[in-house]
């Protein structure tokens, strides 16, 4: 068993279970209706899909300039997708024509009342300024 | 053992060449933006897989900017969408709420 061999086969796995993850996602996105339900399943792409087939392709390259791009394309993307997200997400809030259906819609005067009690201790260390 | 790897590297890109197509009929199929959008955000994830597979595949080190560029690119044009969708129903929002004071703003 050369190191070759053996890095190859510790890449293999890797990738494959990359592709698992990948395919769960895509799944996922078909049995889903809603749209904050399907990015759920992207973001699982996006983060997991991306880490063991890009882990999985730096081992079987081994250490090596390449394999430094590769690492810088994971850090990259891992920076990017979550807010992608988090405007699609956004987005989609705007847009919903029936919230009450998916998530509850609280206005801004029933949030306020929920952190009512958070409120209080920094009004008082106010007064003491 | 360079056979197996080329093989089992044509098997992955067989893979993921399958998912994409499928994830792309699903793009055009279904209605409303925001599926869409998600949609186009995993088609290009999966493109960056693929051209990150074939950098590994044809031993070119230069085809992973290229990826990065990539990546770069399906950011900015998300980010770029989304903000100009939430741009447009904010002046649609403050429009119809100043003809109608009753509409949610």
């Amino acid at each position: 068993m050369s190191a070759e061999n053996v890095r190859f086969i510790i890449g293999a796995v890797l990738i494959c279970c990359g592709l698992c993850f990948s395919a769960i996602a895509v799944v996922g996105y078909f049995r889903f209706n809603f749209a904050l339900n399907r990015m759920h399943a992207s973001a699982m792409n996006d983060t997991l899909g991306i880490l063991f087939m890009l882990g999985g392709l730096i081992v079987m390259c081994g250490l090596s300039w390449h394999s430094l791009k590769l690492a810088l394309v994971i850090v990259f993307f891992w920076i990017a997708s979550p807010v992608s997200g988090h405007l699609i997400s956004r987005l989609q809030v705007l847009l919903e024509e029936k919230p009450s259906e998916h998530y509850e819609d609280l206005t801004d005067a029933e949030y306020a009342e929920a952190f009512k009690k958070d409120e209080k201790p920094e009004e008082t260390e106010d007064e003491r300024h | 053992m360079e056979n197996f790897k080329t093989v089992f590297l044509t098997a992955v890109l067989f893979v993921l060449g399958g998912a994409l197509a499928v994830c792309l009929i699903k793009a055009i199929v279904t209605k409303g933006i925001t599926n869409r959008i998600v949609a186009v955000n995993m088609i290009g994830t999966f493109v960056i897989m693929v051209i990150a597979v074939l950098s590994v595949l044809l031993d070119e080190a230069y085809l992973c900017d290229i990826a990065m560029i990539y990546s770069l690119a399906s950011f900015i044009s998300s980010i770029a969408l989304t903000k100009i969708y939430i741009g447009i129903i904010g002046e649609r929002r403050s429009k119809a709420s100043e003809a109608d004071p009753e509409v949610k703003k």
